[in-house]
């Protein structure tokens, strides 16, 4: 397929077109791996300079996605929910609003996970995984009960960096580098425990939320697990095709 | 007991408990044994077994009669199906789970459209809409209570229409020829059940349901219906 060395359209941006609707086209699947930058230059006959910059805008635009030492892959979008890109976790919601956030730590060790939640982490139920169940305050008021397992072995270190008021998801992407960027989430409904109803100021027996959710980074790889545990009354969970799902609670408001 | 570390001891009995359910080794409706047994049988403390015995009862596999004893839930098995926006049918999410979905009818009949409901419709005033109420079922057992509301009179021949054990979707389609296609926003909430809606699931009053509000429109973007769904809350979860 030649491109117009004509126009005046940069070449690399008819390639990112030509690519583009390859993938359209089903030429390329989703999920599946390009050619290499070689055979893009022979297929479309045009200079390195020309492929690396199309495939390293499209990799930009997430249409593609570069995988260390394996090659550059179609982003299969069908798979998970789309993120919102500036949503961050609980922390970067409610500072937008200027709500005032403080956080309990009540357990933090080092576990080994139950055989499913291994197999949702893709790691070895022998796997060390930080264990953290903290208590949420917005303005002071509990909303939510956050429990989280964090894999060792993809965060070494983070243990010790789990204090106080930490913004987890902040965390992993300042220090480890990693983009998180799809869920996996189970939305179910529990009666309150008695340590629940303490921590969040219910009754034993009512109803709350509970929010099951793997987080993932660009590449599909499971990062942490987390379940949210939050007051049944006046919470509603909002599913959106277009913003990404998002929790209400009175006049609070975030992204989850 | 295996030894894992640090999982709590009454996380590893709760997951012991719910396997054996799960099995098939309890069946619905049996008894587990009491406290100074499975105390022993683990060689934990009372307070343990306690902590497992209260989660497990929460999260629905187990339930507590007054003076007889724990027993394990009738109908447990939370069944992941999947929702969200994607407008997969009850019916065929039952078909994955090989169970067989019905439906049995409450109401049919012609109602007043509220303000939000105008205001999704594009409706007036005293507009009119058509309110079908039924209760979904899974191999005959109650799953959710589902009440759809359609524009009048543009679905005045629902009324007229056999609404038990049938797709109501299929049956709007073939009136209408609109099919439900999406649901921009859908809200999940949870609440107790009222009286009416305890009887109409044979569940107990304030049991925990999940209540689904979904706007969807058909296959060219028009507003097509209103479906509120109230989910038994220890019978099903939402995948999203």
């Amino acid at each position: 397929m030649l491109l117009d060395q004509n126009t005046s359209v940069p070449l690399y941006e008819q390639l990112k077109e030509a690519i583009k609707a390859d993938i359209g086209s089903g030429v390329y699947h989703p999920g599946g791996r390009m050619p290499s930058e070689t055979e893009l230059e022979q297929k479309y006959q045009v200079s390195r300079i020309t492929v690396r910059r199309a495939i390293k805008e499209l990799c930009d635009e997430e249409i593609l996605v570069r995988k260390q030492g394996k090659g550059t892959f179609v982003l299969d979008h069908e798979k998970y929910r789309r993120l919102d890109r500036t949503v961050g976790g609980f922390h970067d919601m409610m500072e937008k609003e200027g709500k005032k956030i403080t956080v309990d730590i009540l357990e933090k060790s080092i576990v080994r996970v139950k055989p499913s939640y291994a197999r949702d982490l893709h790691i070895d139920p022998e796997d060390d995984v930080v264990y953290m169940k903290r208590l949420m305050y917005a303005n002071d008021v509990p909303i939510m009960i956050d429990t989280t397992y964090i894999p060792l072995k993809k965060f070494p270190g983070i243990y010790e960096k789990l204090v106080g008021n930490v913004a987890l998801f902040r965390l992993m992407e300042q220090d480890y580098g990693v983009h998180l960027e799809r869920y996996y989430k189970v939305l179910k409904v529990q009666k309150a425990s008695k340590e629940m109803s303490r921590l969040l100021g219910c009754h034993a027996g009512d109803p709350v939320f509970d929010l099951f959710k793997v987080t993932y980074d660009r590449e599909g790889i499971p990062q942490n697990i987390s379940v949210s545990i939050l007051k049944g009354e006046g919470t509603k969970y909002v599913i959106s095709n277009s913003d990404g799902d998002e929790l209400n609670q009175g006049e609070l408001s975030w992204r989850v | 007991m295996k030894d894992m570390m640090a999982t709590p001891l009454y996380q590893q009995i709760k997951e012991d408990i719910k396997s054996e359910i799960q099995k098939g080794r309890y069946q619905p409706n049996d008894q587990i044994p009491p406290e100074p047994e499975l105390s022993r049988e683990y060689s934990v403390s009372r307070i343990t077994v306690r902590r497992a015995i209260e989660e497990l009862c929460n999260e629905g596999y187990l339930i507590k009669r007054q003076g007889r004893g724990t027993f394990v839930s009738s109908s447990r098995i939370q069944r992941k199906m999947s929702n969200g926006n994607k407008m997969e049918s009850f019916s065929k999410t039952c078909q994955n789970y090989h169970m067989q979905p019905g439906a049995r009818l409450l109401t049919c009949q012609i109602v007043p459209a509220r303000q939000e409901e105008q205001e999704f419709f594009g409706m007036k005033k005293d507009d009119l809409l058509v309110y079908v109420e039924r209760v979904r079922t899974a191999d005959g057992l109650p799953i959710f209570l589902e009440n759809q509301f359609f524009p009048y009179p543009e679905f005045r021949k629902l009324l007229d229409e056999e609404l038990n054990d049938t797709s109501l979707f299929q049956v709007v389609e073939k009136i209408s020829g609109r099919r439900p296609v999406e649901s921009k926003r859908s809200t999940v909430e949870v609440t107790r059940a009222s009286a009416e809606q305890a009887q109409k699931l044979g569940v107990s009053l304030g049991e925990p349901l999940l209540h689904l509000n979904g706007y969807f429109l058909d296959q060219d973007g028009r507003p097509l219906c209103i479906g509120r769904q109230y989910y038994i809350g220890s019978r099903y979860m939402f995948e999203l």
